[in-house]
Parts: structure tokens; C-alpha cells; sequence
């Protein structure tokens, strides 16, 4: 019974040679030359000016999780488009509910300035300070108690 | 392929719409919480909290008709089962949802954190739970556990400035998804040698003892594993100190209450209703989680000095006394299940009224060092006498919920009659012992000592903290009062009780 297991094995087998192989051939043959363009880390061919930014604008993200929803979407329409003559109305409310969560997802990400490209605006204010605000330009936001001042604890017991 | 379509004839599954409504009820609120950002963002923002308990008091309103109309319900095949077991276990997380909602309310808004989406994951992992209390099926079951487990990864790392919050949020996410993954594998082994995903149909194949294959054992080990690191239990609790520790507070005592509970109540759904039938292999396994939650959980606990460690340990050590009953299942089925039934509902007031106590304080410490504790009575008489009714009910003083709850837990355990019962009886006696001398301590030091700086400025309690202390404080005394006790144990998941 385990005997079909056999050309599996044989696979893991030819696949540790070859790796192996290819280890021992690589330090055999290959040429070495060393020179200060080839050691330097590879950014697009292009010479590195700076070092890495600290933070990079999460907008990729967001296009990446615009592009999971409809990913989604598809995934489940799919089926029901190929059956959707056997399920009927029954089937045509429901993927009317699941089309509404997947479109509020959407509408989430898009009220929240996921698509919103420009020029990259300053969204921090240089002291770190909290800035309460949120506008359309901006999805960053600074959180956290830290680097914050008595300020609001001032005003909230003036309030109560 | 088109002999398979024309065989498949499309037949509507019938839909009880009122036992699904607690569920829906969560759901439509949930989406109209996220639209509420979209639209009005600030004004939104400032709603966020007032809408959310809403939505967590609406739902009761459902579980409520649904617990007077007292009829069993069934959908799906018996996939999704309403009976007096699940609504217990669905009000009890929509009403600890709602107790973490008035812990969190100041908390997240003067740290300035995304409020909407805070509620909204909140309201959606508490779905989950409650979808967990109906699931018994293990495809269900492993969607509630995940819809209540992703929205809780994320809501540890909620302090995103702070590197440990972001390492809580990482442990708990990898640990989390490893144990899932290890829980898929011996579902998939239980499917595999049992040719269905419906726990009742497991548990028909397994009662027959036509396949007593290792297979099956591994599966049962295998899924078992995967929940206790959901309860936290040794030797898999690595995580919970450092999420507990790194978590906004109010995420911590979600996580350790409800999240947990979630682990029990699925816990339960497979063990009653699908593995009772090896109970050979189940109780052995239960009785070492058991013994050795309890016992690591206390030892460790003793040497904390962070309160929220502390309560970390303690909950592990928690864990163990309501995994005890569960290794007597073969022997007394209902009579354990009403243990840990009852445990969960006490455990959860009393855990949750120590983290609001704790969160209180921190508004004026701002620190959660058991040293910074010292003196408390000093300042806020309040505040200390309730820490001392939940740390004491903890411990398992009578005449608090915790002593009742540690009371059936070892009633459970005598009535099965036999050794390993009693044996295990023995081990919750020694470690209630153990636990209460590090309960006892806080409880000294805020009675005894002197506040560390001197300082005796009151301490400004907000009127939502106040109310979840009032809450749970009324809970706790009137379960150790034993004046709500029958509905709790006269639960059952046999086949028989559906």
C-alpha cells in the first residue's frame, strides 16, 4: 500500500542530489573576482544615494488588499455563476449579501484614502506630537500615549 | 461531470432566521459600525463605543426570546444547534463583549487609537464566539475559531508605537496560526477515519468501536493540542505572558476571558458530542493538561512581580481547574459539563472586574507593577474592596463565585468514583492552597502598606469603569451566594439532551 509512495521518495531523493550538487559544482567551477560593484547590495541597477527610508507609504498595501477583496469576490462568484440556474432566487439573494460585505470592504478601503496617489505630504508634525486630525490626504496617524503631554488629561478634568 | 450536476438537485435548506438572530443581529451592526467611519469619521469615531454596546445589548434581546421559547433548534444538518448549553455560553460572551466595551471606552480614546475599527474588530471576534457556542460541526467550528481569533491578533498590537505590544501581537499570531494548523491536520485525520465533518456522526462512528485505529488517536490528540494553546494550558501557554503583558489591558482581559472561554465551549462541542465514545483517549490527556496547568500556572504565578503576569499565570492555572472536570467526562458527562459551564460564567466575572480594578488604578499609577499597588486603600477605599472581592473569589473564598465554581469543579471530579478523579481532586485542593497565597499578597499590600510615594490624590475613575466593576462585583457575590445556579448545571451535549 505504502508502495505508492515510492516515485514521491525518489522525488525528495533527486531533489536533495540536485541541491547538493549544484552546491559542490558552484564552489568547484565557479570563477571568483571579486570587485567593489559586484559586493555592493543590488537596487535596481541603479547606485544606492542613501540609506533605506524608516517608513514607506503603506499605499501598496492597500492596493494589494483591494486587489484580495475582488480576489475573493471572484472566488466565490465563480461557482455560483456556473450553478445559478439550479439555485435561483434563493442563490441570487444570497450572493446579493456576500456582494454587499465584499463591496463595504471595498468602500472601507477607498473611504479611507486607499487610492488617493500625489504627492507624499508631510503627516507628521517634526516634534512627534499627536495630531488628532484625519484628512483625505492622509491615513497615517501617530498613536500612542508616548511623547504626549498632560494636555488632554487637563482638559478632561476641566470638563468633568 | 454533468451526470454529478443533473444528480444534484439544488434543495433550499431551511433557515430558522430567529436562531440565527443573535449572529445577524452582531453582523448588520458590525457592518453598519464601519460604515458609520466612512461616512461621519469623527463624529463616527465618537460614536463608536455608545454603538457598539448597543449592538452587544441588542443581541441579548434574541438569546433572551429565543431562552423563553426554550425549544431546541437545529440547522444545517445539525451543523448549527440552539439549545440551553449554547445560549448560555452565547449570553455570557455577548455580556463580557459588553463589560470589555466599557473597559476599553476611555482607554482607547485618550490613548488617541482607531476607535471604529477597534469596536469593529471587537464585534467581530465576539461573533465568532457566539457562532462557536452553536457549531457543531468541525468546519464550523473552525471558521467561528478563526473569525474570533483574527480580529484578536490585531487587537493585541493595538498600542502600534509601543515594541511590546507589537511582540504580543506576533507571539499570539504565530502561535495562534500554528495551532490551528496543528488542529486542521487531526480534524483531517478525524474526517479521514470517520467519513464526516458533523460531530454527531463522529460520535456514532466512534460509539460503535468498529475502528479503534491509531489514526483516530492521533486525531483526538492532535485537535485537543490545538485548543489547549487557545486556553492557554501547560505546556502551551508560552504565549500568554507576553501578549497578556504587551496588550492594551482591556484586549488582555478579552483575551483572557472570553477568548478563552471560546477554547472551552469548542473544547466541549467535540469532546461531548463527538469524542465521548473514547473517552479512553480523552481522559488521560485531560487529566495531565489538567494537573499540570494548575500546578505550573500557581508556581510561576508566585514569582510575579507585574500584576498582569500575574493574572496571566493565574489564568493558566484557571484554565487547569476547568480542564479538571473534562477528565472525568466518560464518567459523569453532564455532571462535568455543568462544572465548567459554571466555572466559565464565574471565572469571567470575576477575571474581568480584577482587570477593570486594574485598569482603574493604572489611570493613576500608570504602571501595572504589583509594588505600585501598595496602598491602594489609601487613596481609593472603592477600588480595594472590590479588587479584594475578585481576588478573593479567585482564590476560592467562600462565600464569592470562585469558591462555588471550585466547589462543582470538585463535586464533578468525586462523582465519577473512581481514582484518578479523586487523585485530580486532590491536585485542585493543593493549588487552591498555593494560589492563595499569591492573591492573598496583593490583597495585603493594598490594605496594609503604604502607597510607595506618598501620594494620596484620589484616583479619577470614569462612570463606564465604575459600572463594569459594579457589574461583575454583583455577579460574583451572588453566584457564591448560589442563588443562579440551576440553569447553569442543568445543561447537556448528550445526544439524548439535543
Amino acid at each position: 500500500m505504502l508502495g505508492q509512495y515510492l516515485p514521491l521518495l525518489a522525488l525528495f531523493a533527486v531533489a536533495a542530489l540536485f541541491a547538493a550538487g549544484s552546491f559542490v559544482a558552484s564552489g568547484l567551477f565557479a570563477p571568483r573576482n571579486p570587485s567593489a560593484a559586484k559586493q555592493a547590495p543590488y537596487e535596481c541597477g541603479i547606485v544606492p544615494t542613501k540609506e533605506t527610508p524608516e517608513r514607506f507609504p503603506v499605499r501598496f498595501f492597500l492596493v494589494a488588499m483591494i486587489f484580495i477583496v475582488f480576489d475573493i469576490e471572484i472566488i466565490f462568484f465563480y461557482p455560483w455563476a456556473v450553478a445559478q440556474g439550479g439555485l435561483g432566487i434563493f442563490g441570487l439573494v444570497l450572493i446579493m449579501v456576500f456582494s454587499f460585505a465584499v463591496f463595504e470592504s471595498f468602500v472601507y478601503l477607498i473611504g479611507n484614502g486607499a487610492l488617493e496617489w500625489g504627492p507624499l505630504k508631510q503627516t507628521a508634525p517634526p516634534s512627534g506630537i499627536t495630531s488628532p486630525e484625519r484628512t483625505t490626504q492622509t491615513t497615517i496617524r501617530r498613536v500612542g500615549l508616548e511623547d504626549r503631554g498632560p494636555a488632554r488629561g487637563d482638559d478632561a478634568e476641566e470638563a468633568a | 461531470m454533468s451526470a454529478l450536476l443533473a444528480q444534484a438537485e439544488f434543495v433550499r435548506p431551511p433557515i430558522d432566521w430567529h436562531a440565527a438572530a443573535p449572529e445577524l443581529t452582531l453582523l448588520a451592526f458590525g457592518a453598519l459600525l464601519t460604515m458609520m467611519d466612512i461616512g461621519w469619521l469623527e463624529r463616527g469615531r465618537r460614536a463608536a463605543a455608545p454603538m457598539a454596546s448597543i449592538a452587544l445589548l441588542a443581541t441579548m434581546i434574541p438569546i433572551l426570546t429565543l431562552a423563553a421559547d426554550g425549544a431546541d433548534r437545529s440547522m444545517f444538518n445539525g451543523a448549527f444547534v440552539v439549545d440551553n448549553y449554547s445560549l448560555i455560553m452565547k449570553a455570557m460572551f455577548v455580556l463580557a463583549g459588553y463589560v470589555v466595551v466599557l473597559l476599553s471606552t476611555n482607554y482607547i480614546a485618550e490613548g488617541d487609537y482607531w476607535e471604529n475599527e477597534y469596536y469593529g474588530l471587537l464585534l467581530s471576534s465576539i461573533l465568532g464566539m457566539v457562532l462557536m457556542a452553536s457549531a457543531r460541526d468541525l468546519i464550523t467550528i473552525f471558521v467561528a475559531l478563526e473569525l474570533l481569533s483574527i480580529p484578536a491578533y490585531m487587537l493585541a498590537t493595538w498600542r502600534k508605537r509601543d515594541l511590546k505590544s507589537n511582540e504580543a501581537g506576533l507571539k499570539y499570531y504565530l502561535m495562534g496560526v500554528f495551532a490551528s494548523a496543528v488542529m486542521l491536520y487531526g480534524m483531517s485525520l478525524l474526517y479521514g477515519s470517520t467519513g464526516s465533518t458533523l460531530l454527531t456522526d463522529i460520535g456514532a462512528v466512534l460509539d460503535t468501536g468498529a475502528d479503534p485505529t491509531a489514526v483516530v488517536v492521533l486525531g483526538i490528540i492532535f485537535v485537543v493540542v490545538g485548543f489547549a494553546f487557545k486556553v492557554s494550558a501547560v505546556p502551551f501557554h508560552t504565549w500568554a505572558p507576553d501578549t497578556y503583558e504587551g496588550a492594551p489591558t482591556p484586549v488582555t482581559a478579552f483575551l483572557s476571558v472570553a477568548s478563552k472561554a471560546a477554547g472551552f465551549v469548542a473544547l466541549m462541542n467535540i469532546l461531548f458530542v463527538g469524542l465521548l465514545g473514547r473517552d479512553d483517549v480523552v481522559e488521560p490527556l485531560m487529566w495531565v493538561l489538567a494537573a499540570a496547568s494548575m500546578t505550573v500556572g500557581n508556581l510561576v504565578a508566585l514569582r510575579q512581580t507585574n500584576i498582569v503576569r500575574m493574572l496571566a499565570y493565574s489564568g493558566v492555572a484557571q484554565a487547569g481547574y476547568m480542564l479538571a472536570p473534562l477528565a472525568v467526562i466518560g464518567d459523569v458527562p453532564d455532571t462535568a459539563l455543568g462544572a465548567v459551564v459554571t466555572y466559565l460564567v464565574i471565572y469571567a466575572a470575576m477575571n474581568l472586574g480584577a482587570f477593570a480594578v486594574v485598569i482603574a488604578a493604572a489611570r493613576k499609577t500608570r504602571s501595572a507593577e504589583i509594588g505600585d499597588f501598595r496602598g491602594l486603600f489609601h487613596y481609593a477605599p472603592g477600588l480595594t474592596v472590590a479588587m479584594t472581592i475578585f481576588l478573593f473569589s479567585l482564590a476560592g473564598i467562600p462565600p464569592l463565585g470562585g469558591w462555588f465554581a471550585k466547589f462543582r469543579v470538585i463535586e464533578a471530579l468525586i462523582d465519577a468514583n473512581n481514582a484518578s478523579g479523586v487523585a485530580l481532586g486532590v491536585v485542585v485542593a493543593v493549588n487552591s492552597v498555593i494560589a492563595l497565597y499569591y492573591y492573598a499578597r496583593i490583597g495585603l499590600g493594598m490594605w496594609a502598606e503604604e502607597a510607595p510615594d506618598g501620594d494620596l490624590s484620589r484616583v479619577d475613575v470614569p462612570p463606564s469603569l465604575v459600572a463594569a466593576i459594579g457589574l461583575t462585583a454583583i455577579v460574583t457575590i451572588i453566584f457564591g451566594l448560589g442563588l443562579v445556579v440551576g440553569d447553569f448545571t442543568d445543561v447537556s451535549l448528550l445526544p439524548t439532551g439535543i
